[in-house]
């Protein structure tokens, strides 16, 4: 007879709780790591179980697991099934996960009460604080220029990694094609950033991301059709053209859901803005994998910038001369 | 140059793994170049313009892992890819599928790090003493950065801590230095001779960052927060401070800095500083008694004269800071001569609360009627204010992080035609903003621009407060304020002085720092 461990599931997203059936077999195992491994359900849906300490997300189901404690160390391998009595769960043949205390996790929605200018100062301000710790991978190296590509300025960037490189011209169209609305543009941008430079979930995929649920968290600022039309490219493209973790996170992004540490960092860039709040969000979403966070918070900025843009040029027909002004004088503050 | 492609299918690793695999892959025999990244077309057409890019590699698919690497001279394939399997198959338990861990409780952070002896503590005030409590129960010292802690709780658990045996330093404990580590706000600053135990941020930053600029470095700085030595907390924390550092080898001389104390706590702190047989500069700001040396106490009323002490007891010269060369003494000449006497009342817009304090007291005692933002709402003379206070940070950052509060403020002192100087601190180090004289100049540039569009001259006068090795460059931070047309000094003291001297149109008594006793 087999020992089995009993521990329990502290919290479940919302987007992924709504698709679990009550009874029987909720996925398969196809990916494991240290402190997380990812399931599919029969019907494709990608989700994940993680220690709690990662933090909660749309498709975690996290679990309170002591330190060190690992997957593998439990008997969690590819292959493995997790299925239910309608009150635990099973994952292989060791491990339990129990239900009683699970509550399910859904982000606070951020009320943008912000003005415009104040966001743009919140926004130069944290780009000032991280700027010292940006690292050489990934997209991270475009965060001191978020402002120059949602503004459409001159690149005149040199120096940066290859992936970044390659990145930034298509950044640009991609700023260029929301104001606009000019959805093929969007499109045709999209597509040569989904599955962009490496990782499990790509670093143009975590950008994506990033922007994507700063977008939805400025329903009031943002153009709703240029939002719409980024999603639905962002979906299209990532179901074939990246892998199907980062896939199926986008699709959630798309919604509006990223993670916790995301949503955090929205709420203080965008609502209530105080410097222990700003700095530990913004330090709990960069800690987020090797460039993972630092990927998402450019797409944080990215987004942001871009959607003040396109809500000033949507609210004046000399939208395109005044929104450069004004995010020319932002750019005073924002190191080159 | 022969490129190899290696598709393996589904395989799923993380970043790190990844990184490192490439890595190890270009540390073997014949590989010139080497990456591992999954099949997306994006990334294959990265893999083409790197020129790693072959043909099998182009039938991966994103759920696919490439192997790619460059073997000059051709040979060895096979060995290298029986190194990649063996190195992903051992690395199954990397990392954490994306993501580092990070405990959330503290129980978790101490299974991670059981050597762990100290916990830092930043959450609301509310929830901070219970966490506090948590950490003391635990073993642990406490740094108290939150605060709003209640005074009750601050007094429970610093005696709980002095029952344990450890240190609770805070509530509103922002800085400190451990055996070199550095804690929130504080410098880059040198190993040395001279323990501090403070309550009081700013002012610890001022005397350590002047004994840096002397070549003096420090054992230890302990913070215990701005209440400490209150009538109710009594000094508990000072007085714990100074029994660690009496007992810590590396520690000849004692510092010890604080706002007027309450008397009882002064009383015990006196007697417990004479009995401890090491030297001990003691400083409490603005007490309005004479500074003097009795056994092996030496009572000071300012941080500048605070340091000058400790180098005197060091057997160190005068150091530079402490006098102005004579650039700056024909600016200040300058000034007086351009400026109208019904134009010279002094604004002060401070970062640090003690600064601030220290500033004031040395106006008064100059004889200026100086007043405080705190104590009323002023209209007119001489007008002080601590910027990070409470009201002047609701829903926005500390004024050591965030300049625009103080730049607004700086504009507007610059529009009041009765204003002739302003006084500025800029506080370097780690946590503070990391280039404070790219934020000030523009704004000292526009200030001094409204001033003379309205046909007066405006000074500036700013307390760079940092060390050498602070990560903000500090030569390069006085340079562009300089530049801007600020008059830069690295004492707190002297620039409350200087700014006297403007205002009162007589820069003759103005030599420097003064060392009597």
């Amino acid at each position: 007879m087999t020992s089995r461990t009993i521990y329990p599931i502290t919290s479940i997203g919302a987007p992924i709780a709504k698709q679990l059936a009550p009874y029987g077999r909720w996925g398969t195992v196809f990916a494991v790591f240290r402190w997380s491994c990812y399931l599919e359900t029969g019907g494709g849906q990608v989700f994940c179980l993680a220690d709690q300490g990662l933090g909660e997300g749309p498709l975690t189901l996290g679990v309170n697991f002591p330190s060190e404690t690992t997957f593998r160390s439990l008997g969690v391998n590819e292959g493995c099934h997790l299925d239910t009595d309608g009150v635990d769960l099973v994952v292989g043949h060791e491990l339990v996960l129990t239900t009683a205390e699970t509550v399910i996790w859904e982000p606070d929605p951020v009320v943008s009460t912000a003005p415009p200018d104040e966001t743009l100062r919140r926004l130069d301000v944290l780009i000032n604080l991280v700027n010292p710790l940006i690292p050489s991978d990934g997209l991270a190296e475009i965060i001191p220029h978020t402002v120059g590509i949602a503004n459409a300025g001159s690149s005149g960037i040199v120096n940066m990694n290859a992936v970044a490189e390659l990145a930034m011209p298509r950044l640009f169209r991609l700023s260029g094609g929301l104001t606009r609305s000019a959805q093929g543009v969007i499109d045709e941008a999209v597509a040569d950033l989904v599955g962009l430079g490496p990782g499990l979930t790509p670093s143009g995929d975590d950008l994506l991301g990033g922007m994507l649920v700063a977008l939805r968290a400025m329903q009031n600022t943002a153009s709703l059709f240029s939002v719409d039309a980024l999603a639905g490219c962002v979906t299209k493209h990532a179901a074939a053209e990246t892998t199907r973790i980062s896939a199926a996170m986008l699709e959630q992004s798309a919604r509006g859901y990223g993670s916790a540490a995301q949503h955090r960092l929205l709420g203080c860039l965008l609502g209530v803005d105080t410097r222990p709040d700003t700095v530990n969000a913004a330090l709990d979403l960069i800690r987020t994998g090797h460039t993972s966070g630092w990927d998402a918070l450019a797409g944080i900025l990215l987004g942001i910038y871009c959607g003040l843009r396109i809500g000033r040029s949507q609210a004046s027909p000399d939208s395109a001369a005044q929104s450069s002004i004004a995010f020319s004088r932002g750019m005073a503050g924002t190191p080159a | 140059m022969t490129v190899k492609n290696h598709v393996l299918k589904n395989m799923y690793r993380d970043s790190v793994a990844l990184m490192r695999l490439s890595r190890e892959m270009e540390g073997l025999e014949n590989v010139a170049q080497a990456t591992a990244i999954m099949g997306t077309d994006n990334n294959k057409e990265l893999l083409a313009q790197a020129g790693l890019l072959a043909d099998s590699g182009k039938s991966a698919t994103p759920n696919d892992l490439i192997v790619a690497f460059d073997l000059t001279p051709p040979g060895r394939e096979e060995a290298v890819m029986t190194s990649v399997q063996h190195r992903l198959m051992s690395g199954r338990q990397g990392t954490s599928g994306g993501t580092s861990y990070r405990p959330r409780s503290m129980e978790g952070a101490l299974q991670t790090l059981p050597q762990a002896n100290l916990a830092m503590i930043s959450v609301p005030g509310e929830h901070a003493a219970r966490e506090a409590r948590k950490a003391l129960d635990l073993g642990l010292n406490v740094l108290l950065f939150s605060d709003n802690v209640p005074l009750e709780d601050e007094v429970d658990l610093k005696q709980q801590a002095i029952s344990r045996g450890l240190l609770m330093m805070g509530p509103d404990c922002g800085t400190a230095i451990i055996n070199g580590v550095p804690l929130g706000f504080a410098n880059a600053v040198p190993s040395g001779r001279v323990g501090l135990v403070s309550a009081s941020g700013s002012g610890l930053q001022q005397v350590i960052c002047l004994l840096a600029e002397s070549g003096e470095g420090i054992s230890h700085a302990l913070g215990v927060g701005g209440r400490d030595l209150s009538d109710e907390v009594n000094g508990a924390m000072m007085l714990e401070g100074l029994r660690a550092l009496r007992e810590d080898s590396a520690t000849e001389i004692i510092v010890l800095i604080s706002k007027p104390p309450a008397q009882s706590a002064r009383d015990r702190v006196l007697e417990a500083a004479s009995r401890c047989g090491k030297p001990c500069v003691i400083s409490f700001l603005g007490e309005q008694e004479e500074r003097a040396s009795r056994g092996n106490i030496h009572m000071e009323d300012n941080l500048e004269s605070t340091a000058l002490r400790i180098l005197k007891l060091l057997g160190k010269e005068p150091p530079g800071w402490a006098f102005l060369d004579d650039k700056s003494r024909k600016q200040i000449e300058s000034i007086i001569a351009s400026t109208d006497p019904g134009h010279r009342s002094i604004r002060g817009l401070y970062s640090g609360g003690t600064l601030c304090y220290e500033s004031l007291f040395i106006l008064r005692n100059l004889g200026h009627q100086a007043g405080s933002g705190l104590e009323r709402e002023q209209v007119g003379g001489d007008l002080l204010i601590d910027m990070g206070d409470d009201r002047y940070t609701v829903g926005r950052p500390h004024p050591m992080i965030d300049f625009r509060s103080r730049c607004d403020a700086l504009v507007q002192a610059a529009a009041d035609p009765e204003v002739g100087v302003v006084l500025l601190d800029v506080i370097l180090g780690y946590g503070a903003h990391p280039d404070p004289a790219a934020e000030l100049a523009p704004a000292i540039l526009e200030a001094q621009k409204i001033a003379r569009n309205g046909g007066r001259r405006l000074a500036c006068v700013v307390a760079l407060c940092g060390s050498p090795d602070d990560p903000q460059d500090m030569d390069q931070q006085q340079k562009t304020l300089t530049h801007a047309g600020a008059l830069v000094v690295h004492s707190n003291a002297l620039a409350a002085r200087i700014a006297s001297a403007i205002s009162r149109g007589a820069a003759g008594p103005l030599p420097g720092g003064d060392t009597r006793g």
